[in-house]
């Protein structure tokens, strides 16, 4: 098997490894949001429309919505919600529009990572998001693990090329 | 994953083939050179972005300049010598740029 095919082989594996969601682009992927709905997968209460509010201060005082700018932009069907952008701003503000024409407002929620996930809670009067169960600080880790990992795999090649292509030099 | 990788390759696939042939050169080493340099630097690039998601669009412009230079030399190696450094950090610029211009409207 020459270099090419080994570099090949190793890179797919890898690939194979990674998680399913990541999506590649040259320029991405983008940073997404995905905003799981609890009581509108069964009808009675349907998603009109959304807004997503970016905010620098934690108190939320300087709410802007997300600026619809190419693929970036806050995306609802009837049942739930996703948001793609350039980069999140470290906290939100989600509003949605219902079918019994009442506009909810959420909580003020953090951004969880590059693509969060967050259960949305219909309430009478207002909305309740919260960040879907990951592995948090782990997350990290895994990333950290998996660099590591590529990294030696990597120099392993490397190494066994270098020492393949002395033997054959002898 | 596989999809969008496939565009990425695809975009970047045709930028080395319409270079192939204007330098009238085979075009099979290049292609199986970007492919591979392509892969691996997307699996960096994805690491980095999850990494310092923060701050995308710093991540990204970053990475975009390693990227290029990191595929320069990759393209010269892994082609076997086919190209010359100079003649290869044009054609991954031209390589990138393509599919930076076409993810950067991608929804994904």
């Amino acid at each position: 098997m020459n270099k090419s095919k080994t570099l090949l082989l190793i890179l797919m594996l890898v690939l194979l490894i990674l998680p399913t969601h990541i999506a590649l682009a040259d320029t991405g992927p983008k940073p997404q949001m995905e905003f799981v709905f609890k009581g509108t997968d069964e009808g009675e209460l349907q998603i009109i429309s959304g807004e997503l509010y970016e905010c620098d201060q934690s108190d939320c005082s300087d709410a802007a919505p997300l600026e619809k700018l190419g693929p970036q932009g806050l995306y609802c069907d009837t049942i739930g919600c996703r948001a793609t952008a350039y980069g999140f701003a470290p906290y939100h503000i989600l509003e949605v529009e219902f079918s019994d024409e009442m506009t909810r407002r959420s909580n003020i929620f953090e951004t969880g990572g590059f693509n969060s996930r967050y259960t949305v809670t219909v309430q009478p009067n207002d909305l309740l998001v919260e960040k879907k169960f990951s592995l948090g600080i782990f997350e990290s880790t895994a990333l950290f693990i998996a660099c590591i990992c590529i990294i030696g795999i990597g120099l392993t090649v490397m190494l066994v090329l270098f020492f393949r292509r002395r033997s054959a030099t002898k | 994953m596989i999809f969008t990788l496939l565009v990425t390759l695809l975009v970047e696939g045709l930028v080395v083939f319409i270079y192939s042939i204007a330098r009238k050169r085979p075009a099979g080493g290049l292609l199986r050179a970007s492919f591979i340099a392509n892969v691996f630097t997307q699996v960096m690039l994805w690491i980095t972005l999850n990494l310092f998601f923060r701050y995308y669009l710093t991540t990204l412009a970053m990475a975009e300049v390693v990227i290029w230079l990191v595929e320069s030399v990759l393209l010269v190696r892994l082609s076997n010598e086919q190209l010359s450094l100079p003649r290869a950090i044009f054609l991954s610029f031209c390589m990138n740029s393509a599919s930076f211009g076409i993810g950067w409207f991608l929804p994904v």
